[in-house]
């Protein structure tokens, strides 16, 4: 077990063997597999995705960056894929799981010549992929022009409504449970410091929002460009403006400077963040105090005390014991899996088209590590459960409920998308598969509060 | 924000820029002006004294120390990449840069794969000093004095050593030099590990300011670069005077519009000034 995946760094084209003992079984079965395909095409050429007789093997593809700046995260993300395929045999319906897996290294042009590659050569029955939205967005013109059912499993900033496409995650407007908190435990003014980028503006945007509901508003706020880690007068202007918390939206280790220098100028306000700690674990890399009263929300942190949690943590570090913090970004790879486990045993058939149904039936509902996922059938959005952790000063992470008191329990339950986006975003009753929407919607100023 | 917390905002601003500048710029200007070579791995020497110092940090050794095993340990790289390298190249501009270059590339991908993204970091030390209603870290002002004391003994390195004195004459005038049985490949090969002890225990110095990652060299080159062109050709004079300026510059600069607002100054300044002064301040000095 623990067998790393095979996927060639360099060349990033060999496909998966996935590791253990099987693999004799399965190199046949593959081989099987390919034949099957081979007849079904030539039987109904042109017709890719859905050729699919009964003892077919069962294709899923993961499209992660195993090199390149990101490179840890994917393989995270594709080990715990691994260990999930194991969990489950490699079976689903009774049939063989084959998995194929590249590495598109960060790039996006590598993304789309590697989703039409797993798409159109592969013929997988489910892709799962891309790390950040660039590359979502890389990928999903061609997965929308395939009808390639997809998951998108990384934490963004909300907006994808798409037919083929559905997303278990964090998104920026779920985190609201943590504005709320802050505004009525520490009072209404904060200072926002925003990467300058799509994700850090649209979340700020959010923010503004549920600050305003819950009768907060920004002192200030200052968008830093990726990749700056110089925060000296940030903290002059921060003192200035003498707020009640801080609002980090900081990005990339770079910026994440800023809380080493804040301290080191002696800045004591608590930090509110929808960026830290769950998927870059800040109060590990960093020695304490630094991140002393950051109180974070996400749907997932290694810390979650449930049962379910700490068996999969354990399981998780035992055969990975590379990963020192299991983060936001492998957990939701694996969620992402039980759910098109779920929608496939629901539907009876591993057909694009069922599946999709399926995931829009609103009986598709997992228990994950994070606690229920459930998959709102209009938004293809995840509705989950949200956790506040309070970082201490010996960076230990204790989860609080809404009055600050700690708690074993999520800060809020079955959270789902905003408002706003629920109401733009209708797939289940305005979007076929014949004649899908594929859009992503961007708040505009002024949209959220109508 | 009254006048004196103002006044006193801006110089610690100031301070600690010219302080970082100073530190990033020196390893860079020794190499550049001497040798003449563009050395585009320059972030890279600081990075491997950054996580050199890290790595003697946490084993326990105090940071006075592991910074100067930082120093060394990015000197003994530069030795290598020197004799690999750089020695085949002299005299040819572009084949170095291109090469550095790809020894920048090579450096970073190794750190990556060794060490992944992020790297644990170092505690700043030393507190911080209030003023007012306002503080700041005291090791962003005292990083300001280590500059000093690093161009002070650069300078007394380069006039009381007979190190020094061949490599001045290199720089000089080189096949004069050699006329006179100044060996200069060994001046430049010497030249090139002090500049690159000089990038580490610039790289061991930062390190507890910054998040420590592969890519920590990239962020810094580009300031770098452009202390060293404002500077010009003299290496001690030039390049502390545009540390100084841009210092200056940049502070105000970000106390009004923000750290995106004082990279704004510093970028438009070099341009503005190589206009005018393309031999930079060294022209002015001289």
């Amino acid at each position: 077990m623990g067998a790393r995946k095979s996927t060639d760094r360099s060349g990033q084209t060999t496909p998966n063997a996935h590791g253990s003992g099987k693999n004799s079984r399965r190199r046949f079965l593959k081989a099987a597999g390919g034949l099957g395909s081979a007849a079904g095409l030539s039987a109904l050429a042109g017709c890719i995705g859905s050729l699919g007789s009964d003892d077919e093997t069962i294709r899923i593809g993961t499209l992660y960056d195993n090199s390149g700046e990101l490179g840890f995260t994917g393989e995270g993300k594709d080990a715990v894929t691994e260990m999930f395929l194991e969990e489950q045999d490699y079976e689903l319906l009774g049939r063989e799981v084959e998995l194929i897996s590249y590495d598109p290294a960060g790039d996006n042009t590598q993304y789309q010549n590697l989703t039409r590659r797993i798409i159109q050569e592969d013929e997988v029955d489910m892709l799962f992929g891309a790390l950040l939205s660039s590359n979502r967005e890389a990928m999903r013109p061609i997965v929308n022009e395939n009808k390639q059912l997809y998951s998108y499993n990384d934490w963004y900033e909300g907006g994808v409504c798409d037919q083929f496409t559905f997303i278990n995650t964090t998104l920026s407007s779920q985190q609201r449970p943590m504005i709320e908190f802050m505004i009525d435990n520490f009072g209404p003014d904060y200072y926002a410091i925003v990467a300058d980028y799509n994700y850090g503006t649209i979340s700020n945007q959010y923010a503004r929002f549920y600050a305003e509901e819950y009768g907060g508003q920004p002192v200030g706020e200052e968008f830093v460009p990726l990749g700056v880690d110089e925060f000296g007068s940030t903290i002059n202007d921060i003192q200035q403006a003498d707020p009640d918390w801080i609002l980090s939206l900081t990005i990339g280790a770079p910026q994440a400077s800023f809380f080493e220098q804040a301290e080191a100028a002696g800045l004591d306000v608590p930090y509110g963040s929808m960026s830290n700690i769950a998927g870059t674990y800040e109060h590990k890399t960093f020695e304490p105090p630094v991140m002393t009263d950051t109180y974070s929300c996400f749907s997932y942190f290694e810390e979650i005390p449930t049962e379910r949690n700490q068996e999969f943590v354990e399981k998780f570090k035992s055969e990975y014991p590379d990963f020192d913090y299991v983060f936001l970004s492998i957990v939701d790879a694996y969620t992402a899996l039980q759910l098109y486990w779920e929608a496939v045993e629901l539907a009876g058939t591993v057909d694009q088209e069922e599946v999709a149904a399926a995931y829009e039936s609103g009986d598709i509902s997992v228990e994950a590590p994070s606690g229920t996922v459930a998959m709102d059938p209009e938004t293809h959005h995840a509705t989950q459960d949200m956790w506040l952790a309070h970082v201490d000063e010996s960076h230990e992470v204790q989860f609080l409920d809404v009055d600050g008191n700690p708690t074993d329990e999520p800060i809020s339950e079955q959270v789902g998308t905003s408002d706003w986006f629920a109401s733009e975003c209708q797939l289940a009753s305005e979007s076929t598969w014949d004649d899908p929407i594929t859009e992503q919607y961007i708040p505009e100023e002024g949209d959220l509060t109508e | 924000m009254s006048l004196i917390e103002s006044l006193f905002g801006f110089l610690i601003l100031a301070l600690s820029h010219f302080g970082k500048l100073a530190l990033i710029a020196l390893g860079l200007a020794v190499i550049f002006g001497i040798m003449g070579i563009i050395n585009f791995a320059h972030g890279e020497f600081i990075l491997v004294g950054a996580y050199t110092t890290a790595m003697g940090y946490h084993a326990g050794f105090p940071l006075l120390l592991a910074i100067f095993v930082g120093g060394l340990a990015a000197g003994i790289f530069g030795l290598i990449v020197e004799r690999l390298i750089i020695q085949h190249l002299y005299d040819r501009l572009i084949e170095t840069l291109v090469a550095t270059w790809g020894v920048s590339l090579i450096v970073i991908q190794l750190v990556r794969i060794q060490f992944g993204g992020t790297f644990a970091g170092i505690h700043t030390p030393l507190g911080s000093i209030q003023y007012g209603a306002f503080s700041a870290s005291t090791y962003r002002i005292a990083l300001a004095g280590a500059a000093i004391v690093l161009f002070a003994s650069t300078y007394a390195i380069f006039m009381y050593t007979r190190y020094g004195l061949h490599s001045r004459a290199a720089m000089q005038n080189k096949e004069m030099a050699q006329c006179l049985g100044i060996p200069t490949k060994r001046v430049y090969m010497k030249t090139f590990f002090f500049g690159s002890v000089l990038s580490g225990i610039a790289g061991g110095l930062i390190a507890p300011t910054v998040s420590l990652t592969p890519d920590m060299g990239t962020n810094v080159l580009v300031e770098a670069f452009v202390t060293v062109i404002v500077g010009g050709a003299n290496v001690i004079v030039g390049t502390s005077l545009a540390a100084l300026s841009l210092g200056i510059i940049q502070a105000p600069a970000s106390m009004l519009f923000g750290t995106l607002g004082g990279y704004l100054a510093l970028l438009i300044t070099t341009v503005l000034l190589i206009r005018v002064l393309p031999e930079g301040l060294t022209g002015v000095v001289e």
